[in-house]
């Protein structure tokens, strides 16, 4: 792994760690960043590979080839 | 002394064509600075109405919510007229300072009538500046922005008339089914959802709005949605059809921006995504929601601003407008890249920056208002904002390295806009209590930050992060355009201009015809020979090309009404 990958992971497990630390537990809450230590982390990641698949899969549909310019007749 | 803030804006509009150069941008500036002393003198409670057709009518009634629209509408003018004092199109200058004039006009309006007015001409303006944009596109996004607003007043108008005809009042407040018509209801909240561009009534944006002139597009993306949004808080306050819109729109903006390669239309995606935030939270509709959706169009008028200044100050230094032809602008352009970034910090919601202090109050309201799944999924588009315009769009434009670019200098003017705009966004980042006292719903006891909300803000932006990074080589623009919702009237509305324009010359030449006829007609009498018009009609007049015509005339007439 380079040293941008060990610098995340070390900031992703800091973010974990003073989530657990400092943060104050919603028991009553119904709200999983709340209730589960390090959801956002995942969630991030999750979500951000989740709208990357679904727009890719989308655009198997919807893209088309670059038209040169607008049309602009009239 | 009592002054309408649209006033000299309007007055500054109608001097433009008289000037010229310098006097004209100093001409502009000072209406537009006039404008903005004028909204910040106002308190609430303030009010002025006049009797017109033996309508009681309310031109200007100052509250908080009109206020905090005003001042923002106001300022983003201002801010406009500085990122364009370098243009020298006089059109553009003077569409820019009617559309901020009729937005204020609009924000300030205490009847359904001065309300009316001021939204077509929001319309009207707009479409100027679309047209003055002077890319290979404006015309025919132009006539299809048109086609689609005039659709928006005409029900719009069909509205107001039908509430007005069944016993509702002149005065705007909140319409419920016990105070209108359902038809009412429905016509006019479609008309606000078409300018709100709720999908699936939202491609004129994503359409015409990249059309526009660098400085034009700023304009563009300050005013009329979210002119849409101060209706919405004003009128439907806890519709619950709003909060799926919103949810819907949030998300909408965030899928389609992954495919976008154009960087206008990936921010013009974003303004989409962004205004669902606002839309979802009138829906949610307690005072925290509220609260949240005016703080968070006073936040995004900002940063969408800043963002649009950043990537327009790359298209006019470049040339380029697609992420596949830019790239390592970064060491050309360290100001801009230090300032874009405060601008996608701010949407991204980063705390210490504007959006963090709004989008917090969405989300939060969410939440208390039990609606955890809402939470999470504008919590999702908020991932997807941070992906495209955090990292997608300056990692792709101003890191990668990339074939030769010649880049032009760029004019003070437009750095130092940037440089203001920067300012208000950390400003109002690092000290929201300014904002908070002049929120609609007071007192506001919200605090933003705490530990728990910014650590889990951190760790969703660098959760979002580590999945760039992974999929960094899938997410980078393709040669490639996406198709939207307006494929499905760009056909019809090509067919109704066509019609239009070519009905317009036949009209012309039949009138000349018709001339030639008369005076053939008197040479016949004369001896001559006559020609027939009968057959030249059914030669040169088409029957779909007159139905054509006139369905157009009809929806201008109707929204012009």
């Amino acid at each position: 792994m380079t040293r941008a990958y060990w610098l995340i992971l070390i900031g992703a497990l800091s973010l974990i760690v003073l989530e657990y630390a400092t943060t104050t537990p919603h028991s009553e809450s119904l709200s999983l960043g709340h209730q589960v230590v390090g959801f956002n982390l995942f969630y991030g990641l999750g979500g951000c590979l989740s709208i990357v698949i679904i727009a890719k899969c989308l655009g198997i549909f919807i893209q088309k080839p670059n038209k040169n310019s607008e049309e602009d007749s009239l | 002394m009592l002054l309408h803030p649209a006033v000299p804006l309007f007055t500054t509009a109608l001097v433009i064509p008289l000037l010229r150069g310098k006097i004209r941008t100093v001409a502009v500036v000072l209406g537009v600075c006039l404008s903005l002393i004028a909204t910040a003198a106002l308190k609430p409670g303030m009010s002025w109405s006049v009797n017109v057709a033996s309508m009681h009518l309310t031109p200007l009634k100052v509250d908080e919510l009109s206020w905090l629209f005003g001042i923002i509408f106001a300022l983003v003018a201002l801010l406009g007229t500085i990122y364009s004092m370098h243009t020298h199109s006089a059109t553009e200058h003077a569409a820019a300072v009617t559309y901020a004039g009729s937005a204020l006009g609009l924000t300030f309006a205490g009847d359904w009538i001065t309300a009316f007015a001021f939204w077509e001409l929001m319309a009207l303006a707009s479409l100027a500046i679309i047209w003055s944009g002077g890319q290979p596109g404006s015309r025919t996004a132009g006539f299809r922005y048109l086609f689609v607003h005039a659709l928006g007043g005409s029900l719009f108008f069909a509205g107001i008339t039908i509430h007005l005809s069944s016993g509702g009042g002149l005065a705007i407040a909140p319409l419920t089914s016990a105070t209108t018509s359902q038809w009412a209801y429905g016509l006019i909240l479609t008309a606000v959802l078409i300018n709100a561009a709720v999908p699936p009534l939202h491609a004129w944006l994503t359409d015409a709005y990249p059309e526009a002139s660098v400085s034009g597009m700023v304009f563009l993306s300050a005013f009329t949605t979210k002119g849409a949004v101060y209706l919405l808080i004003r009128v439907f306050p806890g519709s619950e059809l709003l909060v799926l819109a919103g949810v819907v729109m949030a998300l909408y903006g965030v899928v389609y921006a992954v495919l976008e390669n154009d960087i206008r239309r990936l921010l013009a995606y974003h303004i989409i995504s962004q205004v669902g935030y606002m839309v979802a939270a009138v829906g949610i509709g307690t005072n925290l929601a509220l609260n949240g959706a005016a703080a968070h169009a006073f936040c995004h008028i900002l940063y969408k601003a800043l963002l649009l200044m950043g990537a327009g100050a790359v298209i006019a230094s470049t040339g380029q407008r697609r992420l596949t032809e830019l790239g390592g602008l970064a060491k050309f352009m360290p100001l801009v890249v230090i300032l874009y970034t405060v601008g996608a910090f701010s949407i991204s919601g980063v705390p210490l920056f504007n959006g963090f202090i709004s989008k917090a109050m969405v989300l939060s309201a969410a939440e208390i208002d039990g609606r955890s799944a809402i939470a999470l999924l504008l919590t999702l588009a908020s991932i997807g904002t941070f992906l495209h315009t955090g990292l997608k769009l300056p990692y792709f434009t101003f890191f990668t390295p990339k074939h030769q670019i010649s880049v032009k200098k760029l004019p003070v003017n437009m750095l130092l806009a940037m440089f203001i705009t920067a300012g208000l966004c950390l400003f109002l980042g690092l000290y929201p209590e300014w904002l908070y006292t002049h929120l609609p719903m007071q007192p506001v006891l919200y605090e933003p930050y705490t530990m728990n909300h910014v650590v889990s803000t951190l760790q969703l932006l660098v959760g979002t992060t580590v999945g760039f990074w992974l999929l960094r080589s899938k997410v980078g623009g393709a040669p490639t355009y996406s198709l939207d919702v307006d494929v499905l009237y760009r056909k019809p509305t090509a067919f109704l201009m066509n019609s239009f324009v070519t009905s317009t010359k036949e009209m012309g030449r039949l009138n000349q015809q018709a001339a030639t006829y008369i005076l053939q007609k008197l040479n016949g009498l004369a001896g001559v020979g006559p020609t027939s018009v009968p057959v030249y009609l059914e030669r040169n007049l088409q029957p779909l090309n007159i139905i054509a015509l006139l369905v157009l005339l009809l929806l201008v007439v109707l929204s012009l009404l």
